[in-house]
């Protein structure tokens, strides 16, 4: 369904104009003939007719010079007596489209020295109507050319010159030229020109017929280019200049760690790698493995020298200050290996001298073994030791509690690692803890770089015979307690301490402990609702170094271990060689 | 540095021999003149750089601004300019007296001049608008000034001395370019840029008309 439409308003050469419509097929049901086209110019009042509908042919209306005034709005409707079908508005100078260039010819500038290519120049004449010549309208053109058998159109800049020349075209082929005109500030171009033929042959000319071409050798040079690249590289990798080779061929930078020697590592030393890499900052070796679990456990019974030694203990028990602080600076190479070991440094108030004691013990273990590991201490002596302590701490712990006659105490101390040095030195009637080893961690490290250690918490030995301890079953060959089992026997009482708290404060200074951490922890554990916050977490046993700064110290950290509900901890940082030998075949 | 004094040297010649494009002629001299015909040269590339401008500036304006608003502008356009009477088809404008057409000409140049610079200052406080539409409107009023000093020679060359400012239409649509509703005012500008458009286009096409007759004899 289509209406009657004005198709387009054009005028050729700015001086008269003429407008065309369709017809639609809606339109054939009544009679023909009776639309009208009629339009008014800016001043007008009415509608006027259309002067011409002849001579633009067909469905057209024409409007010649008298009736045509440029740069002044028109409207043009088309309409029959009840309706109107379309209208349209502009001024006559936007409708410019210019009539086809005419007398297209072509003549030869000149051939090449081969005959195959020529130069024409090619010339045509502006469009008739368009009055060039007084410059009433300035026109441009269009060029397009193609081969004969070719598709597409080459286009050439549009330009005010009528003739234009082509370069190098071939001799033995045929073409075709087209011009087209528009006016200079507009956008949309006239109609096409005649094509124009351009024919060699025909004009007579001489040439060459060439029934291959020459074109350029790419191929040739492509191959040739590979040769030379592949010969100048070759000859590059073989000379003895370095600096050419390595410009060229940039070294693929290999794995290198600053300080290690690859041959290091080829040839398993990892003691000195380990060395160089603990002075690096943020080392961790994951050396977690079953393994070295396994290994660690071997060597520990195998060494005869360890069972001579003294105990750790012994040593960490003598009051000797003479050792610096700066002993701690021992052995960087020590570090980052006990992540899974920690080190039981010994609680102590010398903490320089004793923890040198300790360090310097583990670095002959260490020379004893080939492995690495570490700061652990020597199970062996806690072997040994620990049923001791159990017999003697669960007597003067006994005996303290009763003394002091506090409810609240007995519960709560009973778990309590009573085999601090400080506990020592307060009792000095007990007995030499000679062969007892205990546990201490370190808290904080002074500025001075001193470590301040604090004792682990709970008693690892007898911690079964206690009431208010959760029943756990210890195997009593289980050298060490795991933490795990201490806190929840500290976390049991620490409930029924709850309101106790009050006295446990007045009880602090008769307290079987005297250390600040002690207490502290004491405290912490038994008043959850206590003055400082604390962590419910009781205070972990183990530590494991952390950061070393070489060569100035070490970092340690308090790991909480979880508490899985099995018999066997692997968690803890010690398993017995019961506990091992019943879970791997 | 031989090369250099070389091409020093060559240019200095060249000089010499009038081959630079814009030789500054003082009023008076004899030796130093532009041709009339290279004056006309001139403004005409000028006219139809400054026809083009507007063409450019006017389209632009439609893309940006003239979504969704039907600008009006074939009844409302009463250009300023309207008062003038300027020839309307190429009949008239071959009858008219070349003399007159120039005046005509320099009439409407400066009757532009003045709504020129207005627009290159207005069209910065339409919201948004496009870099090319600013720096279009300023080279606008640039370019016409220029046109204006080229055809006040001309015509001071022609008619002899004399310039007459009979020929003038006063602009008064500033207020509506400052209008605070913003559709008034982008029509407002929609009408000044297409008045623009149309004036440029008919002082280009006197000015070629003017060249062919007067420079080539009609004959171009």
């Amino acid at each position: 369904l289509q209406w009657p439409q004005i198709s387009k308003c054009r005028s050729p050469e700015l001086e008269t104009f003429s407008c065309y419509w369709t017809d639609g097929n809606v339109y054939n049901l009544t009679a023909p003939g009776t639309i009208r086209l009629l339009y008014m110019k800016r001043n007008d009042e009415d509608w006027k007719e259309c002067p011409d509908y002849i001579t633009a042919g067909e469905n057209s209306c024409y409007f010649n010079t008298s009736y045509t005034s440029i740069w002044i709005p028109y409207c043009v409707k088309l309409a029959n007596k009840d309706e109107v079908f379309d209208e349209k508005c502009f001024s006559v100078d936007e409708i410019v489209l210019p009539d086809p260039p005419v007398h297209l010819n072509w003549t030869l500038l000149n051939t090449s020295q081969t005959g195959i290519h020529g130069d024409i120049q090619v010339r045509w004449d502006p469009p008739p109507t368009a009055d060039v010549q007084k410059g009433w309208i300035t026109l441009e053109y269009e060029l397009q050319y193609k081969e004969v058998n070719e598709t597409k159109w080459k286009e050439l800049e549009p330009r005010l010159s009528t003739m234009v020349p082509l370069y190098s075209l071939k001799m033995g082929r045929d073409y075709e030229i087209r011009v087209r005109s528009r006016q200079r500030t507009s956008e949309k171009f006239g109609e096409f020109s005649e094509i124009l033929y351009v024919s060699f042959s025909q004009a007579g000319i001489e040439f060459v017929h060439c029934a291959e071409e020459i074109e350029f050798p790419w191929f040739l040079v492509v191959i040739f280019g590979a040769c030379g690249l592949a010969v100048t590289l070759i000859l590059i990798l073989l000379s003895k200049q370095p600096r050419l080779k390595m410009l060229i061929f940039p070294p693929v930078p290999v794995p290198k760690i600053k300080g290690i020697d690859p041959d290091l590592l080829k040839k398993g030393k990892l003691d000195e790698v380990n060395s160089i890499l603990a002075s690096h900052d943020n080392y961790k070796t994951q050396l977690c493995n079953d393994d070295l679990w396994v290994e660690f456990i071997e060597l520990d019974i195998e060494d005869p020298d360890e069972k001579n030694r003294a105990s750790d203990t012994d040593r960490l028990l003598s009051e000797d200050h003479l050792k610096s602080h700066s002993c701690l600076a021992a052995k960087d190479d020590d570090s980052g290996r006990a992540s899974c070991c920690e080190p039981d440094i010994p609680e102590t108030d010398f903490s320089a001298s004793d923890t040198c004691d300790a360090i310097s013990d583990i670095d002959q273990f260490k020379k004893v073994t080939e492995k690495e590991d570490l700061l652990c201490l020597d199970r062996k002596h806690n072997d040994e030791s620990l049923p001791g302590l159990a017999n003697t701490d669960i007597q003067e712990l006994h005996m303290n509690t009763q003394s002091e006659n506090s409810q609240p105490w007995p519960p709560f101390a009973d778990c309590v690692d009573s085999a601090s040095p400080s506990v020592h030195t307060q009792l000095s009637n007990q007995n030499s803890l000679t062969n007892t080893d205990f546990y201490a961690q370190v808290s904080d490290i002074t500025p001075a770089g001193s470590v301040v250690l604090s004792p682990g918490q709970k008693s690892k030995v007898g911690r079964a015979q206690f009431d208010g301890c959760t029943e756990q079953n210890f195997t009593m060959d289980n050298a060490y307690f795991c933490e795990a089992d201490v806190k929840k026997c500290i976390a049991v009482t620490s409930h029924e301490e709850d309101e106790l708290h009050v006295q446990e404060q007045s009880c602090n200074e008769d307290a079987y402990f005297t250390t600040e951490s002690l207490t502290t922890t004491i405290v912490n554990l038994g008043a959850s609702t206590a003055e400082t916050p604390s962590s419910e977490m009781p205070v972990p046993d183990y530590t494991s170094i952390h950061i070393v700064h070489s060569p100035q110290g070490l970092v340690l950290n308090a790991t909480a271990l979880p508490v899985p509900d099995k018999e066997f901890n692997m968690s803890c940082g010690y398993v017995s060689t019961d506990q091992l030998n019943k879970i791997m075949p | 540095g031989l090369l250099l004094v070389v091409l020093l040297v060559s240019n200095m010649l060249l000089t010499k021999e009038g081959v630079t494009s814009f030789p500054i002629c003082s009023n008076g001299s004899v030796n130093c003149q532009l041709s009339l015909r290279e004056l006309f040269d001139r403004v005409v590339k000028l006219s139809h750089l400054v026809h083009f401008l507007s063409s450019e500036i006017f389209n632009e304006f439609n893309e940006h601004y003239g979504q969704g608003r039907h600008f009006i502008a074939r009844a409302v356009n009463s250009c300023h300019t309207s008062t003038l009477t300027t020839p309307e088809d190429k009949e008239q404008a071959q009858q008219i007296h070349h003399e007159d057409l120039l005046n005509l000409v320099l009439g409407m140049l400066r009757s532009w001049n003045d709504p020129l610079i207005h627009l290159a200052s207005e069209v910065q406080r339409i919201k948004e608008a496009p870099d090319t539409i600013l720096r279009k409107a300023v080279e606008i009023e640039e370019k016409n000034k220029r046109l204006l000093e080229g055809m006040e020679k001309i015509v001071g060359r022609i008619n002899s001395g004399e310039v007459g400012n009979e020929i003038y239409s006063q602009w008064e649509g500033l207020p509506s370019l400052q209008l605070a509703d913003e559709d008034s005012r982008l029509s407002a500008f929609y009408n000044l840029l297409h008045c623009f458009h149309r004036d440029s286009h008919k002082i280009d096409n006197y000015l070629k008309l003017l060249k062919c007759r007067l420079i080539h004899g009609s004959n171009c």
